[in-house]
């Protein structure tokens, strides 16, 4: 339960909380490119989310099995090489350049996949496929799960492949909302230095400020999933928001 | 000569304003919007992005004749992984507090459509200390386009140009006109919104003036 | 097989070229690249236990393994234990939060807390950082969980009762880091209180 619960939080804090492209700013190449009709913007929001599941699977498996210190499978051809049982491996200053190559590897594995067995989905967003290796989104998901494998975090393949999934759909949300926006902003009298690029930026940016009313949505529903402590205080009742225009003082409130 | 194409110096000159990166490729967005909060990341990050803009672009103007077309897109990224790996442990190892600050950006400086389409475009194709001037024109562009998003922001946000506090001091009354928003992320894509659509007013209102005196 | 090498000879020999240049940037900065991240934690020791000796706080490597996160035992220039530091990380608003909390010898009181990692709401969940809010978890008691409320008076701020007065704007960073403080306290306390007793 406090594994499902963990995977839940994950899920909605990619989706939602911190959208990949109105919180954290990456992908926005596509964002401002592909964003005129909705069924283009719907179609390369499915192959980044493809894309970015099978490249965050594929990083976790390289960070936690030879990349990180100490890692076993990269640590035993270690040892076994240098005839030292105690030696540890370290190969993090290969990072950067293994996530490159796996996203570009998966990213015509996908290809390949797609055109073979689904030969209708790849009419539908094959064309976009070439053009998402080059998307911030994909290395930015696989460096989140650099960030949370080692240590304390202690990441497994299900929260890497949690997170990795719900970013992309969160990429598509946001996508596709821009692309509707724009489709209807056709018909609207835009200043003419405004038109194009400009424009799309303003209109992220109230999306992104919408966004922003998810804040702590994540932190609620934490608590919510989490067993109550025993000594755990009362926590206030209110919606709490992170928001600025919302810095209302409550009265104190003894703990239980 | 004749077919070498532009000058090393008009390549520079290009990269700066008539080409400019950000207001006029688009390129490269992500740290444009990302760490333009304070002056100081943004021109820390400038520098990386110049660091491995200027060395990819040297190294695949220096090798231009061996590559072999199908795989060159493979060559370019794996050079500039390779840079943007040593500017972050440089980085790591001598600004220990920025390298914190711009955490996963500096690592995203490897997707930055920017540097690829530099290698891509020019390096690839010209000599070494064309690449070269071309490589610093962009730069320098780039640099400018992080400088002016980040002056804004940081003025707006907290009053501060490069952590010097120039107005809305701290603990003083004025403290309240701080507008927070500018920091977070709708204030990045406002500023960038609105700096974009300056630009290209101005780049219109030059033209026009142009054509009227040749008229 | 031929054929590859002549069409990829260029790559592999980047490749050797490439890592080889790696190879030197790493051996060259790695140690220096350790040596920040541990004048990262070092710098705040003094700070956080009053008389601690950064350079003879050294990293308790059994009571680090037992509770899973990085124990320090605070030792004076005399070489006298005064109390513990510990670093715990939890989730924030917007990414990790790491913490270093010091404790005194008998993990009766926090001596203080020292924000190491962030990536919090510039200007509002970033005060976390700020001196003169994370001040108030100097001299609090550890016997009961801290308390996050809203709104506390100057006067209540005073009062070394377990209760800290939230960030205005900021209340989920505030819980944040109270919850990191109160799940690595809870966790660690008794853990030290064995140590302490085994070692007199």
């Amino acid at each position: 339960m406090q594994y499902v619960g963990e995977l839940i939080l994950i899920a909605v804090g990619a989706a939602v909380v911190n959208n990949f492209l109105l919180h954290y700013f990456v992908g926005v190449c596509p964002f401002l490119g592909v964003s005129r009709r909705v069924d283009m913007a719907f179609g390369m929001g499915c192959a980044v989310t493809f894309v970015i599941t099978v490249a965050g699977a594929l990083s976790w498996m390289f960070t936690y099995y030879i990349l990180q210190e100490g890692a076993p499978l990269a640590t035993w051809i270690y040892q076994k090489c240098s005839g030292d049982p105690t030696a540890t491996s370290n190969l993090s200053i290969l990072n950067y350049l293994i996530y490159i190559f796996v996203i570009a590897s998966s990213v015509q594995l996908v290809e390949m996949y797609v055109r073979k067995f689904f030969p209708v989905l790849y009419k539908s967003f094959g064309v976009f496929l070439p053009l998402i290796t080059t998307n911030c989104a994909i290395l930015f998901a696989c460096l989140m799960i650099l960030k949370y494998v080692d240590g304390t975090t202690g990441w497994g393949i299900g929260q890497a492949l949690t997170l990795s999934f719900f970013a992309g759909i969160g990429f598509t949300i946001a996508i596709v909302l821009m692309a509707g926006i724009r489709e209807e902003l056709t018909l609207c009298d835009v200043p003419k230095p405004l038109k194009g690029a400009g424009i799309t930026l303003l209109i992220a940016g109230i999306l992104a400020m919408a966004f922003m009313a998810f804040t702590g949505v994540d932190k609620q529903l934490g608590k919510l999933l989490t067993p109550p402590k025993p000594t755990a205080a009362e926590q206030a009742p209110t919606g709490e928001s992170q928001d600025a225009t919302k810095s209302i003082a409550y009265t104190t409130k003894p703990s239980t | 000569m004749a077919n070498d194409g532009p000058t090393p110096l008009e390549r520079f000159v290009n990269g700066v304003i008539p080409e400019n990166p950000v207001y006029r490729q688009l390129l490269g967005m992500c740290p444009v919007l990302a760490v333009t909060g304070s002056m100081k990341a943004a021109m820390t990050m400038a520098a990386a992005v110049a660091f491995v803009l200027i060395c990819a672009n040297v190294i695949v103007s220096l090798i231009r004749n061996l590559l072999q077309p199908h795989l060159r897109i493979l060559v370019f990224t794996l050079t500039i992984a390779t840079f943007v790996t040593i500017a972050d442990r440089l980085l790591k190892a001598y600004m220990y507090d920025m390298s914190k600050e711009l955490g996963p950006y500096i690592p995203l400086i490897i997707v930055n459509c920017l540097i690829i389409a530099r290698c891509e475009v020019c390096a690839s194709k010209q000599r070494v200390f064309t690449a070269l001037s071309d490589a610093v024109g962009q730069s320098v562009g780039f640099a400018l386009g992080l400088a002016s998003m980040a002056t804004v922001r940081e003025l707006l946000s907290s009053g501060s140009w490069f952590g010097v506090e120039l107005f809305w001091k701290t603990g003083t009354a004025g403290e309240q006109y701080r507008w927070g928003l500018m920091a977070l992320a709708p204030g990045a894509f406002f500023t960038l919104g609105i700096l974009l659509g300056a630009a290209v007013w101005i780049g219109s209102m030059c033209n026009k003036n142009k054509t009227t005196l040749e008229a | 097989m031929l054929k590859y090498i002549k069409q990829g000879w260029l790559v592999i020999v980047l490749a050797a070229c490439f890592g080889t240049a790696l190879a030197g940037i790493h051996m060259a900065l790695k140690d220096k690249i350790a040596a920040n991240q541990l004048d990262a934690i070092n710098t705040q020791i003094p700070l956080l236990i009053p008389g601690a000796d950064a350079a003879k706080t050294q990293l308790d490597e059994p009571l680090t393994k037992q509770l899973g996160m990085e124990v320090r035992k605070g030792i004076n220039s005399e070489g006298k234990l005064v109390g513990w530091v510990l670093r715990a990380s939890g989730s924030g608003y917007a990414d990790k939060i790491e913490l270093l909390i010091g404790l005194d010898k008998t993990a009766t009181k926090i001596m203080g807390i020292a924000v190491i990692e962030q990536q919090e709401t510039p200007c509002l969940g970033s005060k976390i950082t700020d001196s003169s809010w994370n001040d108030q978890y100097d001299d609090q008691p550890t016997a009961t969980e801290l308390v996050v409320l809203k709104g506390m008076s100057p006067e209540q701020k005073l009062i070394k009762d377990g209760k800290i007065n939230a960030i205005t704007g900021a209340t989920i960073s505030s819980d944040a880091v109270t919850s990191i403080v109160n799940d690595a306290v809870t966790k660690a306390k008794p853990a030290l209180l064995a140590e302490l007793k085994k070692d007199k």
